[in-house]
């Protein structure tokens, strides 16, 4: 039987994943993707803390994460398609209006 | 004399709030709207607002006349503490009678304007500032406290600076507005350390509240640098310094000939009508405080009569028209500054009434002039001009009228109250009286002189400025010419409300002032004998003066350059204004420029504050280079930021706690 | 070794590694495709772990909606193969120092957590009372979590009018 342990690791695997996605790809539709690796890796630790102490509650924020994500989707990918008109790209080191 | 009984009101009256606030609209419409909607059309809101406030002001003036007094707050202003200083209105007879004359008097300057100012490029400026001065004027004369006697004070201070520099583009006018405005801020200086003090020791700023607390302080002493010094005297020194500036009393009245550098319906009222009045009205309004202390009453009549002798000596001396009734102004001045340094304060108001209608009337006259000979280089000069009387009749008419009234000749209104100031004078009951009286007698003959000097000059003899004329001299435009026919009026009418009463008058200011400001400080018993004798006297003294210009002007030019060849240093003594411009550069302007330069700006601005300053832009420009490699504009470096942020607080988190 | 542990690493295996493939692959359309893999082998995940709700919720939202969403937008701006350069930025090894890092302190001090407190038996609470998971889920996020519940219901619909508002037709855009 795979314990709380399994999960957890599991999930940081997943949470680090996406993390270094979002950090190091250029590619602002994949970096957008990272965030849902890292929102996955999020679900898998509460739905596993839930059902390992009998509390509803985890699984009721996995159900939030879940709309949390959607809502983060279209906002992001909108904006993407924004700067992709404007800028002709979608490539975060071609965009550098910020530059100081 | 039996005591008149006076129903005071103390609700809001409509009337008496309206009638500063038209002109306050009226300025700040005229002011928003004026450059774009108005242009030429911007004198018929100001005008009509103080139409409806003449309207309006004698109205009230009737029902104060009819036994009311209106006094009464509208709004809190400033409530801390013990400081209560609330929007109030007084409307007492003393105030009454300035509101009627401010209002009267700058109506009619309003409509001149339109004449004389038409095609200004700041022509709905010019209105809106002059409707803005009447608003402070009103508040200055209708406050029912001292603070805001003082936001009055300022503000007409504030609008004679705007109006002095309206043509700021000319340098000498620019300069003379700035000199205005630091020339009277030493004197405000003063006048503010005055209230706080009147506050200190009274703990009120109310007129009424104060009348009733001063016998507390009539025996007080305070001592200033070991020296015991009484509490109302230095009240009321201080608060004359005030009136000094404001009114251009010497030694601040520097300020006032080079004030005529601004438009001359301008010099007309405010710097010969009302602001400049400011200072006797003040006095006058606070007699009871200046009172408790005979020094003070002395040195009020001293500062006058010397005002008066010195101007009267600079005026023959100056050919610039505006200059010599500027300083007769400050010698007429010095008139009602005698005259309540004497007691007589109602004389002193009836002087400043009467005086407001000639002395426009005189400013305006030579504005026609001016007017006339706009394209000289020197319109004010009076030696280009000359022969006018046939080609502008109702400006030598009216002016002559002014001429006759501020020179004593009787029947003209300032007979009347130059007169009441001389006599009272005379029978004062204070012992600098007799003094004062032989100075205003002497005075008064240099009056007529040097003002028929100017009639001679500008209206007899040959015309010489041909060339700045295009075709014939003319007349001015009717619009200008109106308002001089009707304070040619006021000038001779407005005496005849205080004939004395041994020519068979009424003396109706007298009455009509005497709840304010108590009856004339005078002996008992005067004899009606020397009371003639002094009228004769004073008559012959105006009479002499205007002889002896007909003799010096007409009958034997030659002797014009008699005196200034003769007694050159005296003369030039006098031409150069005894020298008090050049006096102040080297006492005062020049050592504080040095200071300034040297000092302040050298050592302080230049090193310590630059220093300071310059070295936290060059901090912070070193530290913006350094972190500017940190700001690449690429968004996930600004995450990786963010995350080597969580990681220091976790690290800290975990390993710090 | 039972079934359960052997379901437990074939799933994990396979999104860890689909995962990664999807981080490191050049071409936007296949990393789509790899988190679907990834998304669909939690989906199963969740059912070990009693939540057969969520299970149905994340195939439909996530597979259903958010990864077609980017599909969709992938086709939409017409991307290609990264074949500029490198398909990560420069300052990567910077990166990678900084989440090594935070890497290891997560796992370490996650660990160090864990083994504090007994491990738990895995059972199935909440089949015992003969309530479905759908029935517990519900009655808690209607009783106890109504009000977090209309606020995600407010987030989603300002999501929407943002998602709206931000790509609507603007002339000026145009323009440039």
């Amino acid at each position: 039987m795979p314990t709380l342990e399994y999960y957890i690791i599991l999930s940081i695997i997943l949470f680090l994943i996406g993390l270094f996605g979002f950090l190091s790809r250029r590619n602002l539709i994949v970096i957008l993707i990272s965030i849902e690796i890292m929102l996955n890796g999020l679900i898998i630790l509460f739905a596993a803390i839930s059902y390992f102490t009998k509390d509803i509650s985890g699984y009721i924020i996995v159900f939030f994460i879940i709309a949390m994500a959607a809502a983060e989707a279209a906002i992001g990918l909108s904006l993407v398609v924004l700067i992709y008109k404007r800028l002709r790209t979608v490539y975060s080191d071609e965009i550098t209006n910020f530059k100081g | 004399m039996v005591e008149k009984h006076f129903e005071i009101i103390t609700e809001f009256n409509i009337y008496v709030f309206l009638i500063p606030l038209l002109p306050l609209l009226a300025s700040f419409i005229t002011l928003t709207f004026g450059r774009r909607y108005f242009r030429a059309k911007a004198h018929l809101l100001p005008i009509l607002a103080l139409f409806f406030s003449f309207l309006l002001s004698i109205k009230v003036l009737v029902d104060v006349i009819n036994g009311k007094i209106f006094s009464f707050d509208i709004y809190s202003w400033m409530f801390v503490y013990d400081l209560k200083v609330g929007l109030g209105f007084l409307v007492d007879p003393l105030s009454a009678a300035m509101m009627t004359m401010v209002t009267c008097v700058s109506f009619l300057i309003h409509i001149y304007s339109v004449g004389y100012m038409n095609g200004d490029p700041g022509y709905y400026r010019f209105f809106a500032y002059i409707s803005l001065f009447v608003f402070f004027m009103l508040m200055l004369v209708l406050c029912n406290n001292l603070a805001l006697l003082y936001l009055g004070w300022e503000g007409v201070g504030l609008c004679s600076y705007l109006l002095i520099g309206f043509w700021y583009p000319k340098k000498s006018a620019s300069d003379a507005g700035k000199k205005a405005f630091i020339v009277c801020r030493f004197g405000d200086f003063g006048f503010a350390l005055g209230i706080f003090l009147a506050f200190y020791f009274l703990g009120t700023v109310y007129y009424h509240e104060m009348f009733q607390k001063l016998p507390e302080i009539s025996n007080k002493y305070i001592e200033v640098l070991g020296y015991p010094i009484h509490v109302p005297f230095l009240i009321s020194f201080l608060l004359f310094c005030g009136a000094i500036g404001k009114s251009a009393q010497f030694p601040l009245h520097v300020w006032l000939p080079d004030a005529m550098e601004g438009p001359t319906p301008v010099s007309a009222l405010i710097h010969a009508a009302t602001m400049v009045t400011a200072g006797v009205f003040m006095v006058c309004r606070l007699h009871p405080l200046f009172e408790l202390s005979d020094a003070m009453l002395f040195i009020v009549a001293i500062i006058g009569a010397f005002t008066c002798f010195m101007s009267a000596t600079i005026a023959p001396t100056q050919f610039d028209i505006k200059r010599v009734i500027a300083y007769s102004t400050l010698s007429q001045l010095g008139y009602m500054f005698m005259a309540c340094g004497v007691g007589a304060y109602i004389a002193g108001m009836f002087h400043l009434l009467t005086h407001a209608y000639f002395k426009a009337l005189l400013f305006l006259g030579a504005g026609s002039i001016i007017h006339l000979l706009h394209h000289a280089p020197d319109p004010n000069d009076l030696r280009i001009m000359g022969g006018l009387k046939k080609y502008m009749p109702i400006t030598f008419w009216t002016l002559l009228i002014a001429s006759l009234s501020i020179s004593g000749i009787p029947g003209f209104a300032g007979f009347f109250s130059k007169d009441e100031i001389l006599a009272q004078a005379f029978f004062s009951k204070y012992p600098w009286g007799k003094f004062i009286w032989f100075v205003g007698w002497i005075v008064a003959s240099m009056t007529a002189f040097y003002t028929f000097r100017v009639i001679f000059r500008a209206f007899y003899g040959e015309f010489k400025g041909w060339e700045y004329v295009h075709g014939k001299p003319h007349e001015s435009p009717r619009v200008m010419t109106i308002p001089l026919i009707f304070l040619a009026i006021g000038s001779i009418f407005a005496g005849w409300i205080g004939i004395p009463e041994i020519l068979g008058g009424k003396n109706h200011i007298e009455k009509f002032l005497e709840p304010v400001l108590g009856p004339p400080r005078t002996i008992h018993h005067i004899p009606h004998s020397t009371e003639y004798l002094l009228m004769l006297l004073s008559i012959a003294a105006g009479l002499f003066g205007i002889f002896l210009a007909w003799l010096v002007y007409i009958k034997k030019p030659s002797l014009e350059t008699f005196f200034s060849k003769n007694f050159r240093p005296i003369y030039t003594f006098l031409f150069r204004k005894w020298y008090f411009d050049e006096l102040y550069l080297y006492t005062i302007v020049r050592p504080t420029l040095w200071v300034s330069r040297k000092i302040i700006c050298g050592i302080s601005d230049n090193t310590i504050i630059e220093g300071i300053v310059n070295g936290s832009a060059r901090l912070v420009n070193i530290t913006g280079t350094g972190l500017r490699i940190l700001h690449t504009g690429i968004i996930n470096h600004y995450s990786t930021f963010i995350l080597i942020g969580v990681l220091v607080y976790l690290l800290v988190y975990l390993y710090l706690k | 070794m039972n079934w359960d542990l052997i379901i437990f690493y074939y799933l994990a295996i396979v999104m860890i590694f689909s995962s990664v493939f999807a981080i490191f692959s050049r071409h936007p359309v296949y990393t789509v495709l790899l988190v679907l893999v990834m998304i669909i082998h939690q989906a199963f995940l969740l059912l070990t772990l009693g939540a057969e709700f969520l299970t149905v919720v994340q195939i439909i939202v996530y597979a259903g909606a958010i990864l077609v969403l980017f599909l969709f937008v992938v086709y939409l701006i017409n991307l290609r193969k990264e074949t500029k350069k490198s398909m990560f930025i420069r300052t990567v090894s910077l990166i990678g120092i900084v989440f090594l890092l935070l890497g290891g302190l997560l796992i370490k001090n996650l660990l160090i957590l864990l083994s504090l407190k007994p491990s738990f038996k895995a059972y199935l609470p909440f089949t015992i009372e003969e309530k479905s998971n759908v029935w517990w889920i519900a009655n808690y996020l209607f009783k106890n979590y109504l009000l977090q519940f209309e606020i995600i219901g407010v987030v989603l619909l300002v999501a929407i009018l943002g998602a709206v508002f931000l790509i609507r037709k603007v002339k000026t855009v145009e323009q440039k």
